[in-house]
């Protein structure tokens, strides 16, 4: 304590340990009669300062109003408040503003006179500057959210009443215009109602928490009807700077088409999870084998029957290729074909064994589809594995019955013809012409029915693969020659031309080659039964040799014109059944042609006649050679 | 001429004796067994032999590769004859001369025979 005067010490006690500052200045002169610490802490001065005109002590108040308040205190003896005064102190070297609420008070002495004024002083410096700087963040904020293209809107008060909004928020959320502002939420947008934001607002603006929403959905009546939108957006509780929350910042983002679209999408994909369930459902119920696989064959679906018969899991075959289940010995002739699928994007079908679980293998016949996108490239396989084992089975004993049948059936034709070629011969030494020529039929219908038999065989011989060929070079004019030879007694009604060009030796099975031309000339003569002639023609070009005969008959429609060459294909119509035969002889005359690389086939017209082709590559000695020394 | 002699193993009676009857009407002597073995047993020297394929519990080609390992009688001519066109390779390799398929004409025997003997 710091005092120029005497006074009671319990007083002065008091005045030096007071929380505020506390000053008293005598006389007209305000000398400085006595200051606590904490007054001479907010003059920037120390204890010299006592006993000295206020102006001596602080020359730095000379301009500002506070001498005069002080003078006109002690004048009038009225009391003075001042509220958040602004005053400049030198203070640690420098001049310093500061903020101060403070009472002048006149101080009288015993007989009522005025001796001087006493000083009250709170420094409220901070508080003044954090509030100048609020109202100042405040305006920049104010003008952030009007320029802002989000929508944001600022509600004070428990009534939430729309201090500020942008026009985003005002025109494209709310739909509104500006003689909103001002005006409570609830009056604004009635259509809130129902809805939980009121409840969202008024616990935020009590609780202080903020609300963010993530693709909420708010239903704002735009145009006179309620539309649905969704926004993420936040409610966030604006304090003063005492700390007590006065209204709520507001920011909202329209996401209504993002939502929208992804409702879209997981619709779709639903749909398509759906219609993917069914369609398991269907491969399942099925009792093939039923897959997928990508374009490169790694398998990418496959139904229960699969796992089943490999009784191992769908995950462990996924990403594998057939190739890991086919028998070893059907490999290659499957990758051939599915090659050749590839290369044409065309569907396949393909007989292979499959070894199940307990390796045993079945036969099954393996169909699969390409599915092509826009630009006709291949995307996927749609494939079925059917089990035709008992099939096979059946088929094999078939082709094992009609080998030993065919076998059995020439014994007695053997013996049959034997005997009735001694009969002939017999006759004929007798003299007996008329019955040995009666013979001479007997013996030639033997020989049609041995031709039936060996047609049998051979088919046979060609599902079974074990058609043999004795491939050796030959002159092929003289066996078509030769068979021309051979057919002409037999063709009684019809004269066979033949017309030859000079030509390459050819290098197959001749007894094989020659029972094609035979059967070309058969047939020729059986389906032109009106007509007189067959001609035959062969001819060398673009290294292959090429035979046609050409009749005069029946003809093939266009449609059929492909079928002639398949098993069992008979002439259709009506004349049909008149004409011999078992559907067996082109069939085989194909397979043979196939099997010698070469190519045959069959222009017609019908009621005007047929001319069957075939051609045969000239493969030259140094290649046979060579081909020999490969293999 | 001095008659040839044909020796002939069929185990079908009746493909023997038309054989027989057709050979022996061109003057050839015929011999005729159904069993392989007799082949081996006969005092008859043929000058040719006839040769079923299959012989009911016999194959024809072992009899003919054993007359063809026989010094006595690995010079005589072997024609085989069998219903089965595909053996007609294995049927070579055992040193068969010829071969005939069944059913065959007999012009075309007696000219193969000829042939050879």
């Amino acid at each position: 304590m710091k005092t120029a005067s005497k006074r009671p010490e319990n007083l002065q006690y008091l005045f030096a340990q007071s929380p505020v500052a506390l000053a008293f200045f005598e006389g007209p002169d305000l000398i400085v009669d006595s200051a606590n610490e904490l007054m001479l802490d907010f003059m920037g001065r120390d204890e010299k300062i006592i006993g000295k005109p206020l102006l001596e002590a602080m020359p730095e108040l000379k301009d500002q109003e506070f001498p005069d308040l002080l003078n006109q205190v002690y004048k009038t003896g009225k009391e003075y408040k001042g509220f958040e005064k602004a005053i400049l102190i030198f203070k640690n070297g420098h001049l310093q503003s500061g903020f101060f609420d403070f009472i002048y008070t006149p101080i009288r002495n015993v007989e009522d006179v005025i001796i001087g004024v006493g000083a009250i002083a709170t420094d409220v410096t901070e508080k003044v500057l954090s509030r100048l700087q609020f109202e100042d963040s405040e305006s920049r904020f104010k003008f952030l959210v009007l320029n802002s293209d989000i929508p944001t809107a600022i509600y004070t008060g428990p009534e939430m009443k729309i201090e500020l909004a942008n026009d985003a928020m005002i025109y494209d959320v709310w739909g509104r215009d500006e003689s909103i502002i001002g005006k409570t939420l609830r009056k604004v947008l009635p259509e809130l109602e129902g809805q939980p934001f009121h409840d969202l607002l008024n616990d935020v603006y009590t609780t202080g928490e903020t609300y963010s929403a993530t693709e909420d959905r708010v239903d704002f009546m735009i145009d006179g009807t309620l539309q649905t939108f969704y926004y993420n957006f936040s409610y966030k509780a604006l304090r003063n700077p005492n700390g007590e929350i006065y209204g709520i910042l507001n920011m909202a983002v329209d996401v209504t088409e993002l939502v929208e679209s992804r409702k879209i999408l997981e619709e779709n994909k639903k749909a398509l999870e759906d219609s993917e369930k069914q369609l398991r459902k269907m491969a399942n119920s099925m009792p093939q084998q039923v897959w997928t696989a990508t374009p490169d064959g790694k398998i990418d679906f496959v139904n229960q029957v699969v796992c089943e018969y490999y009784g191992i899991d769908e995950n462990e075959i996924i990403g594998t290729t057939w190739g890991k289940y086919i028998h070893p010995d059907d490999l290659s002739s499957t990758i051939e074909v599915w090659r050749n699928a590839i290369n044409n994007k065309s569907k396949y079908e393909v007989e292979y064994r499959l070894p199940d679980k307990t390796d045993t293998s079945k036969y099954f016949l393996s169909r699969a589809v390409p599915i092509l996108n826009d630009n006709c490239e291949i995307i996927k396989w749609i494939g079925t594995n059917t089990d035709i084992n008992e099939f096979k089975i059946l088929q094999r004993q078939k082709d094992n019955f009609i080998g030993i049948a065919s076998h059995e059936l020439k014994t007695p034709v053997t013996s049959l013809k034997a005997y009735t070629q001694v009969l002939e011969h017999m006759l004929r030494e007798e003299g007996d012409e008329y019955k040995a020529g009666m013979l001479k039929k007997m013996d030639n219908q033997l020989n049609k029915f041995t031709e039936l038999i060996n047609d049998l065989l051979d088919v046979t011989k060609i599902q079974t693969g074990r058609m043999q060929f004795n491939d050796d070079f030959f002159d092929f004019n003289e066996l078509v020659a030769e068979i021309v030879g051979e057919v002409q007694p037999i063709a009684s009604n019809h004269e066979i031309i033949l017309e030859s060009e000079s030509i390459s030796q050819v290098y197959a099975d001749r007894d094989r080659i020659g029972q094609v031309i035979t059967n070309l000339l058969t047939n020729a003569i059986k389906y032109s039964p009106e007509a007189e002639k067959i001609v035959v023609f062969t001819k060398e070009q673009n290294n292959e040799v090429r035979l046609c005969v050409q009749d005069f008959g029946i003809g093939i429609p266009n449609d059929k014109k492909d079928q002639v060459f398949q098993q069992f294909y008979r002439v259709s119509g009506t004349k049909e059944h008149t004409f011999p035969g078992i559907g067996l002889g082109l069939y085989i005359c194909s397979q043979i042609i196939e099997r010698t690389h070469g190519k045959i086939w069959v222009n017609s017209k019908e009621g005007e006649g047929s001319t069957f082709c075939f051609s045969l590559p000239i493969t030259y000695p140094e290649e046979i050679a060579q081909l020999k020394k490969k293999s | 001429m001095k008659e040839k002699k044909i020796l002939i193993v069929d185990d079908d009676p009746d493909i023997l004796e038309s054989l027989r009857l057709m050979l022996s009407l061109r003057n050839y002597e015929v011999e005729t067994f159904t069993k392989g073995q007799e082949v081996f047993k006969t005092d008859f020297q043929p000058d040719l032999f006839l040769l079923d394929v299959w012989l009911s519990g016999e194959d024809g080609r072992d009899i003919c590769k054993q007359i063809k390992e026989t010094p006595s009688t690995q010079n005589i001519p072997v024609i085989m004859i069998s219903a089965s066109q595909a053996l007609k390779n294995s049927v070579l390799e055992v040193g068969a001369d010829a071969f005939l398929p069944k059913p065959f004409e007999m012009e075309t025997l007696l000219s193969t025979i000829e042939e050879l003997i």
